[in-house]
Protein backbone atom coordinates (compact mmCIF):
# COMPACT_ATOMS: atom_id res chain seq x y z
CA UNK A 1 0.00 0.00 0.00
CA UNK A 2 3.01 2.74 0.72
CA UNK A 3 3.36 2.66 -3.84
CA UNK A 4 -0.71 3.38 -3.78
CA UNK A 5 0.08 6.18 -0.95
CA UNK A 6 2.82 7.70 -3.05
CA UNK A 7 0.97 7.92 -5.71
CA UNK A 8 -1.51 9.66 -4.21
CA UNK A 9 0.69 12.16 -2.62
CA UNK A 10 2.29 13.11 -6.02
CA UNK A 11 -1.57 13.07 -7.37
CA UNK A 12 -2.69 15.71 -4.63
CA UNK A 13 0.05 17.76 -4.56
CA UNK A 14 -0.03 18.33 -8.89
CA UNK A 15 -4.01 18.58 -8.00
CA UNK A 16 -2.80 21.93 -5.84
CA UNK A 17 -0.73 23.41 -7.99
CA UNK A 18 -3.21 23.26 -10.73
CA UNK A 19 -7.05 23.46 -8.71
CA UNK A 20 -6.79 27.45 -8.81
CA UNK A 21 -9.65 29.99 -10.41
CA UNK A 22 -8.24 30.97 -14.16
CA UNK A 23 -7.12 34.89 -13.79
CA UNK A 24 -9.88 37.50 -13.28
CA UNK A 25 -12.32 34.79 -12.03
CA UNK A 26 -12.29 36.80 -9.03
CA UNK A 27 -13.17 39.98 -10.00
CA UNK A 28 -15.42 38.74 -12.63
CA UNK A 29 -17.53 36.86 -9.66
CA UNK A 30 -17.46 40.07 -7.24
CA UNK A 31 -19.30 42.16 -9.86
CA UNK A 32 -21.59 39.72 -10.67
CA UNK A 33 -22.24 39.06 -7.20
CA UNK A 34 -22.50 42.70 -6.21
CA UNK A 35 -24.83 43.01 -8.68
CA UNK A 36 -27.46 40.02 -8.24
CA UNK A 37 -27.25 41.46 -4.36
CA UNK A 38 -28.01 44.92 -5.43
CA UNK A 39 -30.73 43.40 -7.53
CA UNK A 40 -32.28 41.56 -4.75
CA UNK A 41 -31.32 37.82 -6.24
CA UNK A 42 -32.04 34.77 -3.92
CA UNK A 43 -29.82 31.67 -3.66
CA UNK A 44 -31.37 28.17 -4.39
CA UNK A 45 -34.17 27.34 -1.30
CA UNK A 46 -32.32 23.98 -1.40
CA UNK A 47 -29.27 25.11 -0.36
CA UNK A 48 -30.42 27.57 1.98
CA UNK A 49 -31.13 26.21 5.18
CA UNK A 50 -27.86 26.89 7.71
CA UNK A 51 -24.89 24.67 6.87
CA UNK A 52 -23.46 22.65 9.37
CA UNK A 53 -27.10 22.20 11.23
CA UNK A 54 -29.03 19.29 11.42
CA UNK A 55 -32.78 20.14 11.11
CA UNK A 56 -33.93 16.94 12.04
CA UNK A 57 -34.37 17.41 15.76
CA UNK A 58 -36.26 20.54 15.47
CA UNK A 59 -38.44 18.68 13.10
CA UNK A 60 -38.90 16.27 15.59
CA UNK A 61 -39.35 18.47 18.56
CA UNK A 62 -42.11 20.18 16.28
CA UNK A 63 -43.89 16.84 15.69
CA UNK A 64 -43.46 15.97 19.66
CA UNK A 65 -45.36 19.47 20.20
CA UNK A 66 -48.09 18.91 17.83
CA UNK A 67 -48.83 15.63 19.22
CA UNK A 68 -48.62 16.98 22.76
CA UNK A 69 -50.63 20.10 21.53
CA UNK A 70 -53.53 16.51 19.95
CA UNK A 71 -53.15 14.62 22.86
CA UNK A 72 -54.16 17.66 24.88
CA UNK A 73 -56.96 18.47 22.73
CA UNK A 74 -58.45 15.33 22.74
CA UNK A 75 -57.90 14.80 27.04
CA UNK A 76 -58.69 18.47 27.92
CA UNK A 77 -62.43 19.63 28.10
CA UNK A 78 -63.36 21.60 25.39
CA UNK A 79 -63.37 25.16 27.49
CA UNK A 80 -59.68 25.30 27.92
CA UNK A 81 -58.12 27.42 25.33
CA UNK A 82 -53.98 26.79 25.70
CA UNK A 83 -53.75 24.26 23.56
CA UNK A 84 -54.85 25.68 20.27
CA UNK A 85 -52.18 28.34 20.82
CA UNK A 86 -49.44 25.42 21.51
CA UNK A 87 -50.09 24.01 17.54
CA UNK A 88 -48.13 27.18 16.32
CA UNK A 89 -45.37 25.54 16.90
CA UNK A 90 -45.85 23.60 13.83
CA UNK A 91 -45.52 26.55 11.36
CA UNK A 92 -41.99 27.80 13.59
CA UNK A 93 -40.13 24.80 12.29
CA UNK A 94 -41.07 25.40 9.14
CA UNK A 95 -39.82 28.74 9.31
CA UNK A 96 -36.52 27.98 10.85
CA UNK A 97 -35.82 25.39 7.61
CA UNK A 98 -36.88 28.08 5.19
CA UNK A 99 -36.34 31.69 6.05
CA UNK A 100 -33.15 33.69 5.41
CA UNK A 101 -33.04 34.93 8.62
CA UNK A 102 -33.46 33.06 11.40
CA UNK A 103 -35.62 34.90 14.30
CA UNK A 104 -35.77 32.87 17.56
CA UNK A 105 -39.45 32.67 18.83
CA UNK A 106 -39.27 34.11 22.17
CA UNK A 107 -39.63 31.94 25.20
CA UNK A 108 -41.71 32.88 28.04
CA UNK A 109 -43.04 31.00 31.12
CA UNK A 110 -46.70 29.57 30.76
CA UNK A 111 -49.60 31.93 31.90
CA UNK A 112 -52.22 30.94 34.60
CA UNK A 113 -55.16 29.94 32.93
CA UNK A 114 -57.50 32.67 31.44
CA UNK A 115 -54.92 35.46 31.30
CA UNK A 116 -52.83 33.71 28.23
CA UNK A 117 -54.49 36.09 25.90
CA UNK A 118 -53.87 39.59 27.44
CA UNK A 119 -49.75 38.49 27.73
CA UNK A 120 -49.55 37.63 24.29
CA UNK A 121 -50.47 41.13 23.27
CA UNK A 122 -47.86 42.54 25.77
CA UNK A 123 -44.89 40.61 23.93
CA UNK A 124 -45.61 41.58 20.51
CA UNK A 125 -43.72 44.81 20.85
CA UNK A 126 -40.84 42.07 21.64
CA UNK A 127 -40.81 40.31 19.18
CA UNK A 128 -41.24 43.63 16.33
CA UNK A 129 -38.15 44.72 18.03
CA UNK A 130 -35.75 40.79 17.62
CA UNK A 131 -36.98 40.96 14.24
CA UNK A 132 -36.30 44.77 13.22
CA UNK A 133 -32.32 44.51 14.46
CA UNK A 134 -31.30 41.93 10.89
CA UNK A 135 -33.71 43.54 8.96
CA UNK A 136 -31.55 46.88 9.36
CA UNK A 137 -28.19 45.21 8.91
CA UNK A 138 -29.70 43.81 5.71
CA UNK A 139 -30.64 47.33 4.67
CA UNK A 140 -27.24 49.16 5.16
CA UNK A 141 -25.77 46.09 3.48
CA UNK A 142 -28.06 46.02 0.41
CA UNK A 143 -27.97 49.91 0.43
CA UNK A 144 -23.90 50.56 0.23
CA UNK A 145 -24.04 47.47 -2.69
CA UNK A 146 -26.45 49.54 -4.59
CA UNK A 147 -24.25 52.49 -4.88
CA UNK A 148 -21.35 50.66 -5.54
CA UNK A 149 -23.31 48.81 -8.33
CA UNK A 150 -23.91 52.15 -9.64
CA UNK A 151 -20.94 53.29 -9.49
CA UNK A 152 -19.61 50.19 -11.71
CA UNK A 153 -22.24 50.39 -13.53
CA UNK A 154 -21.65 54.39 -14.88
CA UNK A 155 -18.04 53.06 -15.25
CA UNK A 156 -19.18 50.65 -17.57
CA UNK A 157 -21.28 53.28 -19.71
CA UNK A 158 -18.20 55.76 -19.49
CA UNK A 159 -19.58 58.21 -17.23
CA UNK A 160 -16.98 58.81 -14.77
CA UNK A 161 -18.76 61.79 -13.10
CA UNK A 162 -21.86 59.70 -12.24
CA UNK A 163 -19.90 57.03 -11.07
CA UNK A 164 -17.69 59.79 -8.33
CA UNK A 165 -21.12 61.25 -7.10
CA UNK A 166 -21.96 57.64 -5.93
CA UNK A 167 -18.92 57.10 -4.76
CA UNK A 168 -18.98 60.34 -2.64
CA UNK A 169 -22.04 59.52 -1.30
CA UNK A 170 -21.36 55.42 0.10
CA UNK A 171 -17.83 57.23 1.35
CA UNK A 172 -20.43 60.14 3.69
CA UNK A 173 -23.02 57.33 4.60
CA UNK A 174 -20.76 54.12 4.82
CA UNK A 175 -17.16 55.96 5.50
CA UNK A 176 -15.90 52.22 7.03
CA UNK A 177 -18.32 50.25 5.11
CA UNK A 178 -18.04 46.54 3.91
CA UNK A 179 -17.31 47.71 0.70
CA UNK A 180 -14.63 50.43 1.13
CA UNK A 181 -12.05 48.75 -0.53
CA UNK A 182 -14.39 48.39 -3.61
CA UNK A 183 -14.89 52.16 -2.92
CA UNK A 184 -11.15 53.08 -2.84
CA UNK A 185 -10.63 51.32 -6.45
CA UNK A 186 -13.48 52.67 -7.80
CA UNK A 187 -12.33 55.81 -6.97
CA UNK A 188 -9.24 55.71 -8.31
CA UNK A 189 -10.41 53.65 -11.88
CA UNK A 190 -12.68 56.67 -12.33
CA UNK A 191 -10.56 59.66 -11.86
CA UNK A 192 -7.72 57.95 -13.67
CA UNK A 193 -10.26 57.20 -16.40
CA UNK A 194 -11.35 60.90 -16.16
CA UNK A 195 -7.76 62.21 -16.82
CA UNK A 196 -7.30 63.27 -12.89
CA UNK A 197 -4.05 63.41 -11.75
CA UNK A 198 -5.42 62.74 -8.28
CA UNK A 199 -6.12 59.02 -9.52
CA UNK A 200 -2.52 58.30 -10.21
CA UNK A 201 -2.16 59.28 -6.21
CA UNK A 202 -5.46 57.32 -4.82
CA UNK A 203 -4.38 53.98 -7.15
CA UNK A 204 -0.28 54.29 -5.59
CA UNK A 205 -2.01 54.48 -2.08
CA UNK A 206 -4.75 51.97 -2.99
CA UNK A 207 -2.33 49.48 -4.56
CA UNK A 208 0.32 49.98 -1.24
CA UNK A 209 -2.39 49.77 0.95
CA UNK A 210 -4.19 46.25 -0.31
CA UNK A 211 -1.23 44.85 -3.07
CA UNK A 212 -3.31 41.50 -3.41
CA UNK A 213 -6.72 42.98 -3.74
CA UNK A 214 -9.06 41.75 -7.01
CA UNK A 215 -9.14 44.90 -7.78
CA UNK A 216 -5.34 45.63 -8.10
CA UNK A 217 -5.06 44.78 -11.77
CA UNK A 218 -8.04 46.78 -12.85
CA UNK A 219 -6.32 50.08 -11.20
CA UNK A 220 -3.16 49.36 -12.14
CA UNK A 221 -4.42 49.18 -15.97
CA UNK A 222 -6.76 52.40 -15.30
CA UNK A 223 -3.93 53.96 -13.90
CA UNK A 224 -0.78 52.95 -15.51
CA UNK A 225 0.72 52.42 -11.74
CA UNK B 1 -7.17 30.27 9.66
CA UNK B 2 -6.27 26.83 11.18
CA UNK B 3 -7.67 27.68 14.78
CA UNK B 4 -11.11 27.96 14.91
CA UNK B 5 -12.84 31.31 15.29
CA UNK B 6 -14.71 32.39 18.64
CA UNK B 7 -17.79 33.54 19.07
CA UNK B 8 -16.19 36.77 20.46
CA UNK B 9 -14.75 37.30 17.31
CA UNK B 10 -16.67 39.46 15.10
CA UNK B 11 -18.02 38.42 11.73
CA UNK B 12 -15.84 39.21 9.09
CA UNK B 13 -17.60 41.46 5.88
CA UNK B 14 -18.76 39.65 3.18
CA UNK B 15 -16.33 41.31 0.97
CA UNK B 16 -13.34 40.03 3.22
CA UNK B 17 -14.83 36.60 3.46
CA UNK B 18 -14.86 36.85 -0.29
CA UNK B 19 -11.49 37.72 -1.09
CA UNK B 20 -9.64 35.76 1.74
CA UNK B 21 -12.07 32.18 0.49
CA UNK B 22 -12.57 32.39 -3.30
CA UNK B 23 -9.71 30.66 -4.05
CA UNK B 24 -10.58 28.01 -1.48
CA UNK B 25 -14.44 27.37 -2.65
CA UNK B 26 -13.66 27.22 -6.34
CA UNK B 27 -11.04 24.40 -5.77
CA UNK B 28 -13.68 22.41 -3.07
CA UNK B 29 -16.60 22.94 -5.46
CA UNK B 30 -13.70 20.99 -8.05
CA UNK B 31 -13.07 18.53 -5.60
CA UNK B 32 -16.79 17.80 -4.83
CA UNK B 33 -17.14 16.48 -8.16
CA UNK B 34 -18.24 20.13 -10.25
CA UNK B 35 -17.27 19.73 -13.78
CA UNK B 36 -15.07 22.93 -14.07
CA UNK B 37 -17.36 24.86 -16.55
CA UNK B 38 -19.92 24.98 -13.97
CA UNK B 39 -17.82 25.73 -11.17
CA UNK B 40 -17.79 29.89 -11.50
CA UNK B 41 -22.06 29.70 -11.77
CA UNK B 42 -21.72 27.40 -8.08
CA UNK B 43 -19.25 29.79 -6.80
CA UNK B 44 -21.52 32.31 -7.13
CA UNK B 45 -24.35 30.53 -5.93
CA UNK B 46 -22.31 29.71 -3.30
CA UNK B 47 -21.48 33.12 -2.19
CA UNK B 48 -24.99 34.47 -2.32
CA UNK B 49 -25.77 32.04 0.63
CA UNK B 50 -23.10 33.78 2.96
CA UNK B 51 -24.17 37.03 2.16
CA UNK B 52 -27.68 36.19 3.43
CA UNK B 53 -26.10 33.60 6.18
CA UNK B 54 -22.71 35.45 7.01
CA UNK B 55 -23.92 37.02 10.47
CA UNK B 56 -25.39 33.37 11.73
CA UNK B 57 -21.87 32.41 11.81
CA UNK B 58 -21.74 31.16 14.81
CA UNK B 59 -18.00 30.40 14.95
CA UNK B 60 -18.38 27.05 15.99
CA UNK B 61 -15.54 26.09 13.58
CA UNK B 62 -13.49 27.29 11.42
CA UNK B 63 -14.68 29.90 8.41
CA UNK B 64 -13.49 27.73 6.17
CA UNK B 65 -15.44 24.50 7.57
CA UNK B 66 -18.77 26.62 7.52
CA UNK B 67 -17.76 27.34 3.76
CA UNK B 68 -17.06 23.88 2.58
CA UNK B 69 -20.37 22.78 4.34
CA UNK B 70 -22.37 25.29 2.18
CA UNK B 71 -20.22 24.19 -0.90
CA UNK B 72 -21.11 20.09 0.19
CA UNK B 73 -25.01 21.97 -0.14
CA UNK B 74 -24.22 23.67 -3.53
CA UNK B 75 -22.64 20.91 -5.13
CA UNK B 76 -25.76 18.57 -4.45
CA UNK B 77 -28.12 21.18 -5.67
CA UNK B 78 -25.77 21.23 -8.81
CA UNK B 79 -25.43 17.87 -9.51
CA UNK B 80 -29.15 17.37 -8.95
CA UNK B 81 -29.73 19.92 -11.75
CA UNK B 82 -26.81 17.63 -13.97
CA UNK B 83 -29.29 14.15 -13.41
CA UNK B 84 -31.96 16.17 -14.28
CA UNK B 85 -30.57 17.47 -17.60
CA UNK B 86 -29.00 14.35 -18.29
CA UNK B 87 -32.34 12.27 -18.63
CA UNK B 88 -33.67 15.22 -20.38
CA UNK B 89 -31.29 14.77 -23.13
CA UNK B 90 -31.70 11.21 -22.57
CA UNK B 91 -35.10 11.23 -23.77
CA UNK B 92 -34.34 13.34 -26.53
CA UNK B 93 -31.51 10.69 -27.19
CA UNK B 94 -29.00 13.41 -27.01
CA UNK B 95 -26.52 12.14 -24.39
CA UNK B 96 -23.41 14.09 -24.13
CA UNK B 97 -20.05 13.02 -23.80
CA UNK B 98 -18.98 13.00 -20.34
CA UNK B 99 -16.52 15.87 -19.89
CA UNK B 100 -15.96 16.88 -23.35
CA UNK B 101 -15.99 20.24 -22.63
CA UNK B 102 -14.10 19.99 -19.65
CA UNK B 103 -11.14 22.58 -20.09
CA UNK B 104 -9.44 20.25 -17.28
CA UNK B 105 -9.45 17.34 -18.89
CA UNK B 106 -5.74 18.04 -19.79
CA UNK B 107 -4.41 17.99 -15.93
CA UNK B 108 -4.12 14.10 -15.78
CA UNK B 109 -2.95 14.29 -12.06
CA UNK B 110 -6.36 16.54 -11.16
CA UNK B 111 -8.35 14.60 -13.34
CA UNK B 112 -7.30 11.25 -12.00
CA UNK B 113 -8.05 12.78 -8.05
CA UNK B 114 -11.51 13.63 -8.89
CA UNK B 115 -12.82 10.53 -10.63
CA UNK B 116 -11.37 8.65 -7.60
CA UNK B 117 -13.25 11.14 -5.22
CA UNK B 118 -16.32 10.68 -7.07
CA UNK B 119 -16.18 6.77 -6.39
CA UNK B 120 -16.08 7.67 -2.22
CA UNK B 121 -19.54 8.21 -0.24
CA UNK B 122 -20.58 11.83 0.09
CA UNK B 123 -19.47 11.82 4.00
CA UNK B 124 -16.23 9.97 3.00
CA UNK B 125 -15.45 12.28 0.34
CA UNK B 126 -15.75 15.51 2.56
CA UNK B 127 -13.56 13.99 5.77
CA UNK B 128 -10.72 13.04 2.82
CA UNK B 129 -11.02 17.01 1.44
CA UNK B 130 -10.66 18.87 4.42
CA UNK B 131 -7.91 16.45 6.14
CA UNK B 132 -5.90 15.13 3.08
CA UNK B 133 -6.11 17.90 0.42
CA UNK B 134 -7.07 21.21 3.00
CA UNK B 135 -4.82 19.98 6.00
CA UNK B 136 -7.84 20.56 8.59
CA UNK B 137 -8.02 19.02 12.07
CA UNK B 138 -10.42 16.38 13.07
CA UNK B 139 -11.66 18.29 15.73
CA UNK B 140 -12.42 21.32 13.43
CA UNK B 141 -14.46 19.54 11.06
CA UNK B 142 -16.27 17.18 13.84
CA UNK B 143 -17.63 20.93 15.15
CA UNK B 144 -18.74 22.24 11.95
CA UNK B 145 -20.12 18.73 10.17
CA UNK B 146 -21.94 17.91 13.33
CA UNK B 147 -20.46 14.60 14.12
CA UNK B 148 -18.35 13.25 16.64
CA UNK B 149 -14.62 12.67 16.66
CA UNK B 150 -14.58 8.97 16.72
CA UNK B 151 -17.66 9.19 13.54
CA UNK B 152 -14.42 11.53 11.67
CA UNK B 153 -11.90 9.24 11.98
CA UNK B 154 -13.70 6.04 11.04
CA UNK B 155 -14.81 8.03 7.59
CA UNK B 156 -11.24 8.90 7.22
CA UNK B 157 -10.08 5.60 7.90
CA UNK B 158 -12.31 4.34 5.36
CA UNK B 159 -11.56 7.07 2.79
CA UNK B 160 -8.01 6.58 2.70
CA UNK B 161 -8.40 2.95 2.51
CA UNK B 162 -10.65 3.33 -0.87
CA UNK B 163 -9.04 5.78 -1.97
CA UNK B 164 -5.60 3.48 -2.20
CA UNK B 165 -7.75 0.60 -3.21
CA UNK B 166 -8.58 2.68 -6.20
CA UNK B 167 -5.23 4.23 -6.81
CA UNK B 168 -3.80 0.90 -6.84
CA UNK B 169 -6.92 -0.52 -9.50
CA UNK B 170 -6.14 2.60 -11.61
CA UNK B 171 -2.89 1.85 -11.48
CA UNK B 172 -3.34 -1.59 -12.21
CA UNK B 173 -5.24 -0.43 -15.57
CA UNK B 174 -3.26 -0.44 -19.32
CA UNK B 175 -2.57 3.54 -19.63
CA UNK B 176 -4.83 4.76 -21.90
CA UNK B 177 -4.15 7.96 -24.65
CA UNK B 178 -5.22 11.25 -23.39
Amino acid sequence: MNEERDVLRGWRLEEAASSVPPDGAAERGWDRLAAALAAGAAPRADVLAPPGRVLWPWVVVGIGLLAAALMAWVVWPESEPEPERVVIAAPVVEVMAEAPVVVPLPVRAPAPAGVAAPVVERAAPRVKREVLKPAVLEDSFAAELRRIAAAQAALRDGDTGAALRVLKEHAVLFPAGQFAQDREALRAVALCTAGRAQGKQLAAKFLAAHPGSIHADRVRDACGA
Amino acid sequence: MGAPETRSEPTPPLAEVYRAHHAFVWRSLLRLGLPADRVEDAVHELFLVVARRLPEFAGRSSLRTWLFAIAVRVAQSFRRDAGRERRHLARLNHEPRAGASDPYSQRDAAVVLYRLLARLSEDQRVVYILVELEGMTAPEIAGELGVKLPTVYTRLRAARAAMERAASEFCEEPRRSP
